[in-house]
């Protein structure tokens, strides 16, 4: 049977957020957390590998205790099961730390053959993760994947297409691989009714610190974390366009011309 | 007849809102001789004049009066029937720049703006308040002043009604120029949906509403249209008042969903196509309550016969699903060559009959039909697409609303539906709603408007 992980993470509703323009800093306060949108993607994807090859999809995390509700909206459309890593001494986290956690974590539930994440969040939007992971996992990676066109269950292969900006790449691949999934092609799924309650019932297995043999406490959370963030600033938004119609070409040309010389 | 417009009046009417504010011959913009009225014709007016303030609007109506000049009102110009567009040529009176603020009562959850103010932001200025202006048709950026003048209604108005009700008082100026306020004669009521032929409203003060603390939208997917509109009368009769029903033709959520890249709505259940989809907004003041009326609808579910129950209930999901059902009209647009759109209002039980007759009148015309409607509230949008040439689709929809529009009045419906009459579908209304009703209309039109030179053409011609 296929092991599927897919990782997702609970991230602010950047829509209704705004920076202190004083201060740089995120106003966070009454901002709802969501599913990054990206990762919803990956997990249909999954789905759909599990739909037509079978399997069994595991989701993990690492947050606060909240973030149970995005994996019990990701268990309502398919999965099967959840790992909510959680503990205060994983907070402040880098990529680096974060990718050494959530492994370590993963590791001791089971082992993955295909490990699924959607490209980049909508907050840090690094793009860092999916790759970091696969190193850790000692998997296969492919970025940017749009299409899982085949899977050789038996002989552990799969053919998967990635979106480039020139074109379509098809490569093949071998178990185990990590995949960053693009949105094209795997759109959101909306959970059933059914889905949905029986999500509420649901396991969530919750890993800490504690829980990890042999975590070693200097590469997790802020002490594991080279990359420090100095500042934050809003960037310069440029000046929004104006479309002319001064009622027929001459007239828009010559007004044209008018403000080009102004 | 009217007056031919001259110097004299142009000078008349810069003294009243400054020169830079009357605008003629070439320095008229497109936007001014038309409206969203698909493929309709272009009219000039002989001066734009943007007014700011009451005072200005009843000097102007004042001035047109003695004139003789017609006037046509408009805001934003997003009506889709031709309503503001200057047939008669004369005056095109501007209220776009009267958009601000007037005050704000949070005890009595009244707003009051210049009708000028787009419907997008009179919504914010609630929400800032923590309040809510629940009339939306779809069409953010359309005045609100547009919006009364239609009486516009929305996915909303089955549980919280249409633009009428939320209009606690309004500044009126007559033809003549004088001023009152809607709420000084009962009479003056009939302004609100009278598309700008009564006469001009100046400033409105709309009534508010709590925010209700929570909402979940449902999808119920069926295999037609007939099990789509029955299980949406057994939803109703269970007691559930949902604040939204939606009936969505599955051709016409494939074709938007392909424009916009946003296939939210179902298409294929477990390989079957999908017929109609029912979209439902439930709301609660607590999330227990939600799940309760859930539960609830989920042991109806066999009864309804839908295939399946899909659940929209996280932010990102409810603003894709709520943007995919706003973008069916621009995705017309975009994704066929051409396209135009009836819309009617009949009876809930009359729906699915309209919707198969323009089916069946549609594919014998080599016409794509794709409809969606307000089931309770009864707006029926009929859209048409056509990969032909304009001359060739130009009579074929001609044929096929005459065909549309008759079928609906034999089901008990009227033609007026939510954009209003405008110029597009006098005739049409003047046939639907029968010679005793017209006549009455006539002569309200006569008792407000006696030189009939507000929006002529419109409505009651």
């Amino acid at each position: 049977m296929l092991k599927i992980l897919v990782c997702v993470k609970q991230v602010p509703d950047v829509d209704q957020m705004r920076m202190d323009p004083a201060t740089g800093n995120l106003i966070r306060a009454g901002v709802p957390a969501i599913l990054n949108p990206l990762d919803a993607n990956a997990l249909s994807a999954a789905v759909k590998v599990k739909e037509t090859y079978g399997g069994e999809i595991t989701l993990i995390t690492m947050g606060p205790p909240a973030a149970e509700a995005v994996l019990r909206e990701c268990l309502a459309v398919g999965a099967d099961k959840a790992i909510l890593v959680t503990d205060r001494a994983f907070g402040n986290a880098d990529t680096l730390a974060t990718s050494y956690s959530i492994v370590s974590a993963a590791n001791t539930q089971d082992k993955y053959d295909l490990i699924f994440c959607g490209k980049e969040t909508l907050d840090g939007a690094t793009g860092q993760m999916g790759s970091q992971l696969a190193e850790r996992f000692d998997a296969a990676q492919v970025t940017s994947a749009s299409l899982i066109k085949e899977i050789d269950l038996e002989n552990g292969k799969l053919v998967v297409e990635r979106e480039l900006e020139d074109g379509i790449e098809t490569l093949e691949v071998t178990m185990p691989c990590l995949f960053t999934m693009e949105k094209t092609n795997y759109p959101v799924r909306i959970p059933s009714l059914k889905g949905k309650l029986a999500a509420k019932k649901a396991p969530v297995v919750t890993i800490t610190s504690q829980d990890i043999p042999g975590l070693d406490l200097q590469r997790i959370g802020d002490p594991g974390s080279p990359t420090k963030v100095p500042r934050m600033f809003p960037p310069v938004m440029p000046e929004p366009g104006v479309i002319l119609d001064e009622g027929g070409l001459d007239a828009t040309v010559s007004k044209l011309l008018t403000l080009i010389k102004e | 007849m009217f007056a031919k417009f001259s110097a004299e009046m142009a000078a008349r009417l810069e003294e009243i809102v400054g020169k830079s504010n009357v605008i003629q011959g070439e320095d008229i913009g497109m936007d001014f001789r038309h409206d969203e009225l698909p493929y309709g014709a272009s009219y000039t007016p002989d001066a734009v004049v943007e007014a700011h303030s009451t005072e200005e609007v009843s000097r102007i109506m004042e001035l047109c009066s003695k004139y003789d000049l017609p006037v046509t009102v408009r805001g934003a110009g997003t009506g889709k029937v031709g309503g503001s567009v200057p047939l008669q040529g004369g005056v095109v009176l501007s209220l776009k720049g009267m958009n601000q603020l007037v005050s704000f009562d949070e005890d009595a959850q009244i707003i009051t703006v210049q009708p000028g103010m787009l419907l997008q932001d009179v919504k914010a200025e609630a929400e800032k308040h923590g309040l809510c202006y629940p009339p939306d048709p779809g069409e953010k950026t359309a005045t609100v002043g547009g919006n009364v003048s239609t009486n516009a209604g929305g996915p909303c108005a089955l549980k919280y009604g249409s633009t009428k009700d939320y209009v606690a008082d309004a500044v009126l100026v007559f033809a003549d120029g004088s001023v009152a306020k809607l709420s000084d004669k009962e009479e003056y009521s009939s302004v609100i949906g009278s598309e700008g032929t009564l006469a001009v409203i100046t400033q409105l003060s709309l009534k508010l509403i709590a925010r209700p603390a929570k909402d979940v939208i449902l999808l119920f997917p069926f295999m037609d249209t007939e099990s789509c509109l029955n299980a949406a009368a057994k939803i109703s009769e269970a007691g559930f008042e949902p604040a939204v029903m939606e009936y969505l033709d599955t051709d016409l959520v494939e074709f938007s969903g392909n424009v916009t890249g946003n296939p939210v709505f179902p298409i294929e259940m477990d390989g079957e196509r999908v017929g109609a989809t029912l979209m439902v907004s439930l709301e609660g003041e607590s999330d227990d309550e939600l799940d309760e009326k859930m539960e609830s609808i989920a042991e109806l579910a066999e009864e309804l016969e839908c295939l399946d129950i899909l659940v929209v209930d996280t932010p990102t999901l409810k603003r894709d699903t709520w943007e995919a059902h706003d973008a069916f009209h621009t995705s017309m647009e975009a994704g066929a060559k051409c396209s135009d759109e009836l819309n009617v209002n009949l009876p809930q039980e009359n729906i699915s009959a309209l919707v198969e007759f323009a089916k069946d009148q549609g594919e014998s015309s080599g016409l794509k039909v794709l409809c969606y409607a307000h089931v309770g509230s009864g707006g029926l949008h009929i859209h048409t697409a056509y990969d032909g040439t304009k001359e060739d689709f130009i009579p074929l929809m001609a044929a096929f609303a005459a065909q549309v529009y008759a079928r609906c009045a034999q089901l008990s419906g009227s033609i007026v539906g939510e954009y209003g009459v405008g110029y597009a579908k006098t005739d049409y209304y003047k046939q639907s709603i029968g010679p005793e009703a017209y006549s009455r209309l006539s002569a309200r039109k006569a008792a407000f408007d006696p030189k009939h030179i507000l929006n002529p053409g419109k409505v009651v011609i």
